[in-house]
């Protein structure tokens, strides 16, 4: 059953497509005039920061509302035996009243992600979530189908069932989860060829992104490390490493420079940009164990390597080369993009340079070499 | 051939060519062109490009602050000079004439040039009156140097992330770190003089953005001038609402600058003006509505009943706002 309905949905899909070929002089004038009007039907949304701003007031009513149900209510909550009882009440209600008024909303108001309906959702599901906590709490048995109710997140129901399995846990924990993202990732492959399935593009969109991840995650060795020291017990001493260290190390290393290769050779922007990520995570992970106590340096050479990697892709993709290309794409969202950029560089530049350390005055050089006033000669 | 990349746009493709709004030819010419389209890395790599700049100023920064007292200063100032000369050079020989509209730079790399420019001369500047003083203890200056060569630099060479910088320099000659981040953090909102200072700053930037808006210098630099514009004069309104005991005046003022900027969001359909100023003016307002209830019924349920009551009705309100926009601005 689906909430929205679907063939307004596909028609913001074709006037997008549409914009996009007319940008590029495929379709006339006149036809992507017609085109916008034969779908001209579309649900309501709103742009990201709008979106925001709803999410935030729409939580704040729930919360307010919790506020005033919980100051009529109180009393009962305190005298009563049963308090977690009557929580798990309240979260089932406000669940369920979530639910109904994002029914109701969209029903009514023809919304699809304008903020409102994601909140009414997101807060719904947590509720809901908190309260099967709740009751699984209370009981309190060791059974695995209870667990599966606590962990909806499937992730959370393989790591129990792995964890169950004891000693061998240990071992095959890694490999588990690398077999289990890939399946899922292959999986979704298959999927996203149907086009029945647009209604869940996005969906399918994000958990072929975690997908990916997972599949890093399992084999990083930053990971496997601390993972097994906290959850397995694994103590290790003083010059020993982790068992088949140099495996994790490999892949760590391997897996973000594939995703890049083969996102590039694909020409798929998912498998490129996981990979970028996972390229400076890779690098943490690596700093963390083998650092040498020189941030300036790594810094330095860290800005040294991506400016000449940049210069050097962009000089060899002026001209398109494997039909990849540094032109820029045709697309409406650039504005935000130019502009975020400004921003962040004020973010970055201002907690390190001299600069700003002299605007604090005797600060400058006096902090770490002493003698505020000793000026230039130490 | 890569399939997955092509069928989100063959389904709407096949739609269009059955609802008969393409013809033939015009379905096979789109088919070829969505198969032979090129991959466009545009935006990674330039992203790739200016984490570089940043990390290498970042690292040469900590690089020249570490090692202030111990390693050679000559050749490291030389260096970093030399450094600095050669994107001066490289912006010279690539320059394009100055003009108030937006300019598309021929090199991919001239704005990246630019930013590492400008950050190498305040990384120099600084070090420069650290090994020898030329300006004595007026450190003010060792700002204000790099503030006006960036805000140069950003008007000459057209760059807003060079703007952004010297924009917070000129905030830092008053006294203030106006950085996202450091901007609540930094300062010290309880001492009354920073806050004129921050009001008077704001207004300052406020009124250039309105003014070059106006004049037509540079339209596309507004947004940076009114994010920090409205950034500072709403925390400083905000800081004098909670602290000082000039409440009214204070709200009074905070309403006329959310007016104001709401009004230029919806002129220049910025909806993160939009959400900023209603977002502050609603903190304002509910900080007054808890202050006066707290006054009256000493936070006794009653009260309670009524701020929660409060919190709903305006949330509604403002949600009702943000949903009803397109017709309110049509309206207009």
């Amino acid at each position: 059953m689906k909430a929205y309905n679907a063939d307004i949905i596909k028609n913001s899909f074709l006037k997008k497509k549409a914009a996009f070929w007319h940008a590029n002089k495929l379709i006339s004038d006149e036809q992507y005039t017609a085109i916008i009007q034969k779908y001209s039907a579309s649900l309501q949304t709103s742009n990201v920061f709008v979106k925001i701003g709803l999410f935030i007031f729409i939580l704040f009513i729930v919360l307010a509302s919790l506020g005033i149900f919980s100051l009529f209510f109180s009393s009962i909550m305190y005298n009563s035996n049963n308090a977690i009882g009557f929580g798990i009440f309240t979260c089932l209600l406000y669940a369920t009243a979530c639910f109904f008024v994002l029914e109701s909303f969209i029903k009514n108001k023809n919304i699809y992600n304008t903020g409102t309906d994601e909140a009414l959702l997101y807060i719904g599901l947590t509720f809901l979530a908190v309260g099967i906590f709740l009751i699984t709490d209370e009981i309190s048995s060791d059974s695995p189908l209870l667990f599966l109710f606590t962990a909806l997140p499937f992730i959370t129901f393989a790591v129990i069932m792995v964890m169950k399995l004891g000693d061998v846990a240990k071992l095959i924990m890694p490999f588990a989860f690398m077999l289990f993202s890939g399946l899922l990732y292959f999986q979704i492959k298959k999927q996203k060829h149907r086009t029945d399935l647009f209604y869940w593009a996005a969906c399918l969109e994000v958990t072929e992104y975690i997908a990916l991840l997972l599949f890093y995650a399992a084999g990083n060795y930053y990971v496997i490390r601390e993972a097994s020291v906290s959850y397995f017990y694994l103590t290790i001493d003083e010059g020993q490493d982790i068992p088949l260290a140099f495996v994790f190390y490999l892949f760590t290393a391997l897996v973000p420079i594939l995703y890049v290769y083969f996102g590039l050779k694909r020409k798929n922007k998912i498998l490129l940009w996981s990979g970028l990520i996972l390229v400076a995570a890779s690098a943490l992970t690596f700093k963390y164990y083998f650092s040498l106590g020189h941030p300036e340096i790594a810094l330095t050479g860290a800005g040294i390597i991506l400016i000449l990697v940049a210069y050097f892709s962009i000089n060899y993709l002026k001209k398109p080369h494997h039909g990849i290309t540094y032109e820029e794409e045709i697309n409406e969202d650039s504005f935000l993009k130019s502009n975020a950029e400004a921003l962040i560089i004020v973010e970055g530049m201002t907690q390190q340079t001299p600069v700003k350390q002299a605007q604090n005055g005797v600060n400058f050089g006096g902090g770490e070499s002493g003698g505020a006033g000793s000026g230039g000669s130490y | 051939m890569p399939i997955y990349y092509i069928y989100t746009s063959m389904m709407e493709l096949n739609q269009l060519y059955k609802d008969e709004m393409i013809d033939e030819d015009q379905f096979k010419k789109i088919e070829a062109f969505e198969s032979s389209k090129l991959f466009s890395v545009n935006w990674e790599l330039r992203t790739i490009l200016y984490l570089g700049v940043l990390l290498l100023s970042s690292g040469l920064g900590i690089f020249v602050y570490l090692n202030i007292d111990t390693i050679g200063h000559q050749a490291i100032l030389a260096s970093i000079a030399l450094a600095c000369l050669f994107c001066f050079y490289f912006i010279h020989k690539h320059k394009q004439p100055y003009q108030n509209e937006m300019v598309v730079h021929a090199s991919p790399f001239f704005d990246y040039v630019v930013l590492l420019g400008c950050l190498l001369f305040a990384l120099f500047v600084g070090y420069f009156q650290y090994q020898y003083s030329p300006f004595g203890q007026h450190y003010g200056i060792l700002v204000f140097i790099p503030t006006v060569v960036s805000f140069y630099l950003a008007y000459r060479f057209d760059h807003k992330g060079v703007l952004s910088i010297a924009i917070t320099g000129l905030a830092s000659t008053f006294g203030l770190s106006v950085s996202p981040r450091q901007l609540i953090d930094n300062n010290d909102f309880s001492d009354f003089s920073v806050i004129l200072t921050a009001l008077a700053l704001g207004v300052i930037i406020g009124t250039w953005a309105w003014y070059s808006n106006l004049k037509n210098i540079k339209k596309h630099f507004s947004f940076t001038y009114n994010n920090f514009a409205l950034n500072i004069l709403c925390i400083a309104t905000l800081a004098s609402l909670f602290d000082q005991d000039l409440k009214i005046i204070s709200l009074l003022v905070l309403a006329g600058i959310c007016f104001y900027f709401i009004k230029q969001a919806l002129v220049q359909q910025s909806y993160l003006f939009l959400l900023l100023s209603v977002l502050y003016g609603y903190i304002g307002l509910t900080y007054i509505i808890f202050y006066l209830l707290a006054e009256i019924g000493n936070m006794n349920e009653c009260a309670f009943l009524f701020g929660m009551l409060y919190v709903i009705g305006s949330a509604i309100g403002v949600i009702f706002l943000f949903l009803n926009l397109k017709k309110i601005v049509k309206a207009k």
